[in-house]
């Protein structure tokens, strides 16, 4: 099956209606946490993972109410982790508003992340015992990649293979539920699905390595510089340079207890001569490429061409 | 001319772990010969903790041994003064005193005691040879207590050293030191200390471990700076004999305690705790352990190690049970326990229990045993063993430190206070018998409240600015989304009818508690107790098919439960006694988890202390709620007409309000 269903919204209407759909659940929550999911459902958000799930569920036929819902919930799913990075983070803004833990305090900001998953799990269980599952295990596996996050702040000996680990459970892995839920509800063959599901996978890889890459530079991509290394999170780019970095001014610089923003042109300049930015737009380009290999196994037509569109989007955006 | 022995069970190894295993081999009528050479090491002090006592006792060894008892545990975290662990009955003994000692029981049990060498053991159509001086053994089972392996796995060894000091003022108390970070870089190891009083006034021996290569001299000599920095009962300590040195190892998995045939107790088997280096109370239990599994099955080698290995497996967890991450989450486990040495706070109290005790208490509960008739024992054991079984299995490989929290070797758990046992009587009052998805649920429950009391508890204050993670905040958000989502996987998997009322409570919660935070909210502080106890109650009556006025008894049982359970909590902070979630008065207040400010607006943890009246006030407060709860809850329990079902849940409850009885 190939074909769009006919009664399949366009994807701005698609969206609009994921946006109301989260609103809607967001009025069963209690004051404060229904303000908090309100003002970042307003934000400038652009429901990446719901219009993923969709354009898979494309591929075959689909009920388009049951696809808003799952749109929210795993938009959903996104907000809540957000919620606990940023009382984890310290993060001081997000999507423009002052981040929900500096507004409420962290315990509401905390409760709050909570009421969210609880409502993505009762949303989840109505849509069907699969959903259920399939959803539990991947925020089963995205709490995992929070923890893999932490622990490995300020490491600068951080080896690649747990890297990949970490950016398969805390990105890519919602990524692929986005991609088997929309399959599933699609009701796509298993090879049109483990196909998706394999493009979800490592087009969440691709993401997150080139959103590490993304720490680095001034790009107008609207994400403040350098967060990510004032808080020890270290990616591709930086890992890569360390394992070249024989003197050891990069890590002393890292781990320097006194490091700030005003320090990230010489990381930059440390990073690009121990070549870490080519190394992990090497990294990024093989996962891309794994990404649309898997694309290739499915028929050509609208369908694919829109998952082609939404990768192309979503990625070079972000170099 | 040589000797020829033929025993059931070699023991080679005649230390500590070594002599239990024989002593209670031979006290099951098995021919037990202990073989080993008699160490050389000098003699020094050591920890006798709750869990040793308590396998020592049991062999009727602890007069044997000359054991001195030490209560109080003074825990150095980090910077600042130590605080008193509460509850800790530990003792204090000699090394040689404790070998020999436990030698002579295990001579007068019948065990044969072959000092000396011992060639390395061989097997040859199911039976071990070995020879020992001018003798030759040969036996079914063997036993290996020799100790750590100098080359064990990597990321789990390290260095042990101890040596007798004198000029110290160390008397009453054991002090058990781990030391700030000096760096934000996590590749740093900490250098673990501990200090036990001497049987001599003024002497005392100071014990250090640190995992990864050290110099013995260079970590005595640090564990001496440790200790001295900010307390003068050590400025004065002198060297006062030789020091020990061993090796470290912490890599216990279960599936790794019998090799080739050979069943490896304590040390060998990687049972020594790396904050600590306390190993002595795994030596005790292991080598009971493995004891008693080849007494119920003296005739089938494999089927002893087989259940040593399971019953290994349900009694502890290991610090490094997979090399992945082993070092990071180790890290991760130091910084937490220091960056919260000075939290109150339900988890953090029971993380630092679980994590450095070798006894911790599992889930809701203080060392309150609920009475229970044989057969409900009976019922309810392989029930909770079940449950724990799946709990500790879920979190054991990702997150060893949690699952500690879950089983540490304690005794009679299946009689704790804990909401498996409410679920459980519940799906009884239905009259349908528990099965294994049931434990399975029973496990999410047990996971999912351990989450919820991250979530539900005060938050820790913020750490001071600077770059840095704050530890604190972020481990109490990690573990509390870690355990939920575990929780919920498990409902999704083996009961997806459950998924929407279990999601459903979660929401549930997070609005109680929400609510009762919000200066503006009109929640009571006893709400979140009791939606914590009612959905066990609820959830197994509709499994277990029970009628809707059941069903109906149950919730009712289980939210005043809950509230029971808070008042008991706040008649024991107000008398200043340990709480079964370990928070203080003080906490209890200013996390706004009590009920008593509600009633007596104002009040806080030092109006109380200094205001006798008030005191009495807030303890009748409590007492009387604590008691209407009760009886509320029992007056539920009139339409639950399964007996054993009803009687399982009188004796929850009247253990819930015991601090209260009247």
């Amino acid at each position: 099956m190939t074909t769009t269903t006919p009664a399949a919204a366009p994807p701005d209407a698609f969206t609009a209606q994921v946006n109301d759909r989260l609103l809607l659940l967001a009025d069963d929550l209690p004051e404060p946490v229904r303000g908090l999911v309100r003002t970042l459902v307003a934000g400038p958000g652009k429901l990446v993972r719901p219009r993923l799930l969709a354009a898979c569920a494309s591929f075959g036929t689909a009920d388009p109410d049951r696809l808003v819902r799952l749109g929210a919930v795993v938009e959903l799913i996104h907000l809540a982790s957000l919620l606990h990075d940023d009382v984890i983070d310290e993060a001081q803004t997000r999507r423009g508003a002052p981040a929900a833990h500096t507004a409420v305090g962290t315990e509401q900001a905390m409760l709050a992340g909570l009421a969210c998953f609880a409502l993505v799990g009762t949303e989840a269980a109505d849509l069907g015992e699969g959903v259920a599952g399939a959803v539990s295990t991947t925020v089963a596996k995205l709490a995992y990649g929070e923890l893999l996050d932490v622990e490995r702040a300020f490491d600068t000996a951080f080896p690649l293979p747990a890297y990949l680990e970490l950016v398969q459970s805390k990105t890519a892995e919602l990524f692929r539920l986005c991609c088997l839920l929309g399959a599933a509800e699609g009701r796509c063959g298993p090879g049109e699905a483990g196909a998706l599901v394999r493009f979800g996978a490592a087009l969440g890889v691709t993401f997150q390595i080139l959103d590490d890459c993304l720490d680095l530079s001034p790009n107008g991509a609207g994400k403040p510089v350098g967060t990510d290394h004032a808080l020890g999170l270290f990616g591709a780019p930086t890992l890569y340079a360390l394992r070249a970095d024989s003197g050891g001014e990069l890590a002393t610089l890292l781990l320097s207890p006194s490091f700030s923003t005003h320090d990230l042109p010489e990381v930059y300049s440390l990073i690009q001569d121990r070549g870490g930015l080519d190394a992990a737009a090497r990294l990024a380009a093989d996962w891309h490429e794994q990404a649309l290999a898997a694309l290739e196994e499915l028929p050509a037509g609208g369908p694919r061409d829109r998952l082609v569109t939404l990768a192309a989007a979503l990625l070079p955006a972000r170099r | 001319m040589t000797a020829h022995l033929a025993a059931d069970v070699l023991i080679v190894g005649a230390g500590p772990a070594g002599a239990i295993t024989a002593a209670e081999l031979a006290r099951h009528g098995l021919r037990a010969v202990l073989a080993g050479e008699d160490d050389g090491k000098a003699d020094h002090d050591l920890v006798l903790s709750g869990a040793a006592l308590h396998g020592l006792a049991s062999l009727g060894a602890l007069e044997e041994v000359d054991a001195r008892v030490i209560d109080n545990v003074e825990l150095r975290l980090g910077q600042g003064g130590g605080h008193v662990l509460p509850e800790t009955v530990n003792a204090v003994c000699g090394r040689r005193h404790l070998v020999d000692g436990l030698r002579r029981i295990a001579a007068a049990a019948g065990a044969t005691r072959l000092p000396g060498l011992v060639t390395d053991p061989v097997r040859r159509d199911g039976v071990w040879h070995a020879s020992t001086g001018g003798t030759t053994v040969s036996a079914r089972h063997l036993v290996v207590a020799t100790g750590a392996p100098s080359a064990g796995t990597p990321h789990a060894t390290g260095l042990l050293c101890a040596r007798p000091y004198s000029g110290v003022g160390l008397i009453t108390s054991i002090v058990l030191a781990l030391p700030a970070p000096r760096t934000i870089d996590p590749a740093e190891r900490p250098t673990c200390v501990w200090a036990v009083p001497g049987a001599q006034p003024g002497t005392c021996t100071i014990g250090a471990s640190r995992l990864g290569p050290a110099d013995p001299d260079e970590l005595l000599e640090t564990a001496l700076t440790v200790l001295a920095e900010e307390d003068p009962r050590f400025a004065g300590a002198l060297p006062a004999g030789p020091a020990v040195t061993g090796v470290l190892n912490s890599g216990f998995a279960p599936e790794h305690s019998v090799h080739d045939g050979r069943l490896l107790v304590g040390d060998a088997a990687g049972l020594v705790n790396p904050f600590t280096g306390e190993g002595l109370s795994y030596a005790v239990q292991s080598a009971l352990l493995a004891a008693r599994a080849i007494a119920d099955h003296p005739d089938d080698p494999g089927a002893a190690g087989r259940t040593y290995t399971r019953r290994l497996s349900a009694t502890f967890v290991g610090y490094f049970e997979t090399a992945t991450h082993a070092a990071r989450r180790y890290h991760l486990a130091w910084r937490v326990l220091v960056a919260t040495a000075g939290d109150e706070r339900p988890v953090s109290a029971k993380v630092r229990r679980a994590v450095l005790m070798p006894e911790g208490f599992s889930g809701l509960t203080a060392a309150d045993l609920m009475p229970l008739p044989a057969p409900d024992v009976a019922l309810l054991g392989p029930f909770l063993l079940a449950c724990d079984e799946v709990a500790v299995s879920t979190v054991r490989k990702e997150w060893p430190f949690i699952a500690r929290l879950l089983i540490a070797g304690e005794q009679a758990p299946h009689q704790r206070l804990r909401p498996a046992v409410p679920f459980f009587a519940a799906l009884l009052a239905g009259g349908r018998p528990p099965d294994a998805t049931s434990a399975t649920l029973a496990a999410a429950i047990e996971l999912a409240t351990l989450g919820a009391l991250a979530f539900l508890g005060p938050m820790p204050p913020r750490a001071a600015p600077g770059r840095r993670v704050d530890w604190a905040v972020a481990s109490t958000v990690l573990a509390g989304d870690f355990l939920l989502a575990q929780a919920s996987r498990l409902v999704a998997a083996s009961a997806p009818e459950v998924s929407w009322s279990f999601a459903d409570w979660l929401g549930e919660l997070a609005a109680l508690r929400s609510a009762r935070i919000d200066p503006a909210g009109r929640s009571r502080a006893g709400e979140v107790f009791a939606a914590l106890l009612e959905f066990p109650s609820r959830i197994g009556a509709q499994l277990g098919g029970a009628s809707p006025e059941t069903i109906r008894a149950l919730r009712d049982f289980g939210n005043h439960s809950g509230h029971a359970f808070l008042h008991a909590e706040e008649v024991l902070a107000v008398r200043g006694e340990r709480t079964r979630l370990d928070v203080a008065l003080p906490g209890m207040l200013s996390g706004r988890l009590s009920a008593i400010p509600d009633a007596l607006p104002g009040i806080t943890g030092d109006l109380l202390a200094g205001d006798p009246d008030a005191r009495s006030k807030a303890l009748d407060l409590a007492v009387t709620a604590c008691h209407d709860a009760h009886r509320a809850a029992l007056t539920a329990l009139e339409d639950v007409t399964h007996p054993v079902s009803a009687r399982m849940l009188r004796s929850f409850v009247a253990t819930v309000c015991a601090p209260c009885a009247w």
